[in-house]
């Protein structure tokens, strides 16, 4: 794995360099500010698979250098792993939003250290290999003329260039690096859209990837008044996380406003005509303070409550059959396209 | 090579960061006190404080880096408050003293 460094501490540079090149898989380069870093991105002969970002830095601060990487396509899904000796949580919200996959406290453990690499080489790893099996899999579709193909409809998804839209694997990293009183003040909203399978079996998988773009444009829109974080996790489930004594707020805007910013926003089958979008706004979900409920806890009791949400609402009627698959048993017709449930 | 044996290594040459460190902190201790401009002493206090906060613990030296994370914290409250500037400089001079402690640990 080759991993870019980038710290205007050189002791700091040479911890990493040494520990990190204890194993000999890892090829390491150091840069001193986010100036050199972004210099030596431009001449790389070869990609970089792995970032390691100071915040506080001279200059172009890591935060803004995190969100230049990321904008470069070949870095979109790269993980990026933040280091800092600040834990305060603006710091992190400005992390994440700027597309950190992970956050390091300095002085660093170097077991959790050593853990969090190996996590960013196995997503490295796993991206690499299901790359090289998309090419495999585009290459035998396009001699036999079928369409690109659908990733599977569980499988978390990373939407670009939305705002407060960040990967699955980040968002609950972001949860997870929060102190115990800022994880406190936080609760997860799960946004659920209940006709996702109908869905699924109609789009091709371009307008199945346009349909979630869209989705989470109406979704930023509808909680542009706060600060939020939120993912795509696969299911046709949305994740948001804010702020706590915001969040009944939101869960309220969310039911109010998504429907009207979908309709705006229109999201289309492939031949043209409207997906009707079905959702359902589950109720926030808290962590206790001092019987911590776990990260994965709290995440999950959201999506449970935005699924049962969905469960338990009529189910919307449809007009035309998408593209000859199965469809949902109408009990209602609506003239509108979208529905919500709350 | 485990990683201890890699942190062994980079604790010796961390002693020239250190002497450094040392040098400049009592300098900036004096100006803080005495110089003509104590809020870019007591901001250069912060910076290097900082510094040692992120490394010191890594390489080994707790107690360091805990008195360098205070300081760093003394040091921002005293710029946000402009005030309580006296704590600020006496865990400065704490800091000093564990500095040569940890000179000392590494011979």
């Amino acid at each position: 794995m080759r991993i870019l460094a980038v710290d205007d501490d050189p002791i700091i540079l040479e911890i990493l360099k040494e520990v990190l090149s204890t194993d000999a898989h890892r090829q390491v380069s150091v840069a001193e500010s986010a100036e050199e870093a972004l210099s030596m991105l431009a001449g790389a002969d070869e990609q970089f698979d792995c970032f390691l970002l100071d915040i506080q830095m001279p200059g172009m601060d890591g935060v803004e250098l995190c969100g230049r990487i990321r904008a470069m396509p070949q870095y979109a899904r790269s993980p990026i792993l933040m280091l800092t000796a600040m834990s305060e949580k603006s710091y992190i919200d400005r992390s994440f939003a700027a597309g950190a996959s992970d956050y390091i406290t300095k002085p660093f453990d170097m077991v959790e250290f050593e853990a969090r690499i190996r996590t960013a080489e196995q997503i490295v790893e796993e991206r690499r290999r299901a790359a090289e099996s998309n090419l495999a899999l585009m290459s035998l579709k396009k001699q036999d003329g079928t369409e690109q193909q659908r990733p599977p409809l569980s499988e978390p998804v990373t939407v670009a260039d939305v705002d407060g839209m960040i990967e699955p694997l980040a968002f609950e990293n972001y949860l997870l690096q929060l102190g115990r009183v800022q994880q406190f003040m936080s609760a997860v909203i799960a946004v659920k859209v209940a006709n996702i399978a109908g869905i699924y079996q109609g789009c091709s998988g371009r307008s199945f990837r346009f349909f979630l773009e869209d989705m989470s444009d109406a979704l930023a829109d509808s909680l542009r008044r706060w600060p939020f974080l939120m993912c795509c996790f696969g299911n046709g489930i949305f994740l948001i996380s804010v702020d706590r004594r915001v969040a009944e707020a939101v869960q309220e805007e969310l039911r109010t406003s998504l429907p009207a910013a979908l309709s705006e926003i229109s999201p289309m089958f492939d031949d043209g005509t409207p997906i009707p979008i079905d959702i359902a706004v589950g109720s926030p979900s808290y962590p206790g303070l001092f019987k911590g409920r776990s990260v994965a806890a709290m995440i999950q009791v959201a999506i449970d409550d935005a699924e049962l949400k969905a469960m338990h609402r009529p189910r919307l009627a449809t007009k035309k059959p998408l593209g000859g698959a199965v469809r949902a048993q109408t009990q209602e017709e609506r003239p509108d396209a979208t529905a919500i449930a709350w | 090579m485990s990683i201890q044996d890699a942190l062994k290594g980079i604790r010796r040459r961390y002693a020239d960061h250190l002497h450094d460190h040392r040098a400049q902190l009592s300098n900036l201790v004096q100006d803080a006190r005495q110089g003509p401009d104590p809020v870019a002493a007591i901001e250069q206090i912060r910076f290097r404080a900082h510094k040692i906060s992120g490394t010191a613990a890594t390489l080994g030296f707790q107690s360091l880096g805990e008195t360098a994370a205070l300081c760093e914290q003394r040091a921002n409250v005293c710029l946000e408050a402009q005030a309580h500037v006296d704590p600020m400089l006496a865990v400065a001079t704490q800091l000093i003293g564990r500095i040569d402690e940890a000179l000392g640990d590494i011979g």
